[in-house]
């Protein structure tokens, strides 16, 4: 067994007994997905909602990195992409008083570019905890497909 | 955006002004003296800044505040052990009397982290005889990782450097520790160093 750090702006594909980890989660936005028959799993930390077409990290954006997360399932040996269960948390507003301004509103829009992302590919969500104004840390354990979410407060 | 050496230097420059008032301002509130010692000022790539705080959950207590029109903004972050050292001197109390934040705590630091913020920003405001805008401050305790990215999310959709300065303040015998994110955006830069350069 062996806990990764899933960085910023980036994707890690294991499998069981691995734990996949994103420690300290602000309004990023982080995306698991499951294999449960072969016990694959990959997890995004994706930064911004949407990626604009001079940008080249895919991994830093939602819509981008979901479409990574997949291809990279796919390569580690995920046959059927219909049957992964997606879960997703973080995305908090971490200095709430502020409204008017919707760049300091990134987590709300990670949310939402991730819902638009699961209908237009067809996925359900199996469980999510996102939002909120305190930060996150998240274990995503391959060996049983459960997440587990720490907060500070 | 890319710099050159001379332009990057000058961004140091302007940090370690900016963390000098800081310290200065500290000092004011305290009533005690203050040395920043040799604060270190570098720039990061926005994808590592996360990725190289070493414990991303340790708490710290933020203050983040929007400058320029809200096109960039200045986080300063005090670990939690030390923003509580902090709210002792500030209220005049024995060091270590705080253990944990409540509401007076809390409105303690937002101000002072405020003041000091506005210290940092007048400080660069000043040297390049020009105004620069804050926002109102907005403070938070939470994991560091946390307070970061959500901090550099705010920039990162046009830019994709930070200047961090690590500065330590020595007040009282105690080291107090900060670390300093200016946050900002290519063309705020490029208006900064124009007025560097005409000075």
């Amino acid at each position: 067994m062996t806990e990764i750090d899933v960085k910023m702006a980036s994707i890690t594909v294991s499998n069981a007994p691995d734990i996949l980890i994103a420690r300290g989660v602000g309004s990023c936005m982080i995306v698991m997905a499951y294999d449960k028959g072969q016990k694959i799993g990959g997890m995004l930390h994706a930064m911004l909602p949407t990626k604009g077409p001079t940008d080249n990290n895919s991994a830093k954006y939602v819509d981008s990195g979901f479409d990574l997360l997949v291809s990279e399932l796919k390569k580690k040996g995920v046959t059927n992409v219909k049957k992964l269960e997606i879960r997703i948390a973080g995305a908090a507003n971490m200095f709430p008083g502020v409204t008017l301004n919707e760049r300091v509103q990134i987590g709300a829009r990670n949310i939402d570019s991730i819902r638009a992302k699961l209908t237009e590919v067809g996925l359900p969500l199996s469980g999510e905890d996102v939002g909120g104004t305190t930060g996150r840390s998240i274990s995503f354990f391959l060996n049983e497909g459960r997440v587990s979410v720490t907060k500070s407060i | 955006m890319d710099l050159n050496a001379t332009e990057l230097d000058v961004l140091k420059e302007l940090a370690s002004i900016g963390a000098n008032a800081a310290g200065t301002a500290l000092s004011n509130l305290t009533n005690q003296t203050v040395s920043n010692i040799s604060p270190k000022v570098e720039l990061c790539e926005v994808e590592n800044v996360k990725n190289e705080i070493k414990n991303p959950e340790e708490k710290v207590a933020a203050i983040c505040v929007g400058v320029f029109e809200k096109n960039s903004s200045v986080l300063i972050t005090f670990k939690k052990k030390y923003a509580l050292l902090l709210v002792d001197m500030l209220m005049d109390k024995k060091l270590g009397t705080t253990e944990e934040f409540d509401d007076m705590s809390k409105s303690a630091f937002n101000e002072m982290g405020n003041i000091v913020v506005c210290a940092y920003v007048s400080a660069v405001a000043n040297f390049l005889n020009t105004k620069i805008g804050v926002d109102m401050p907005l403070s938070t305790i939470d994991m560091v990782g946390s307070v970061v990215d959500a901090a550099i999310v705010q920039i990162a959709v046009e830019s994709n450097k930070v200047l961090i300065t690590d500065a330590n303040f020595s007040i009282n015998n105690e080291i107090i520790g900060a670390k300093i994110y200016f946050l900002f955006e290519p063309s705020t830069v490029r208006g900064l160093l124009d007025k560097a350069s005409k000075l």
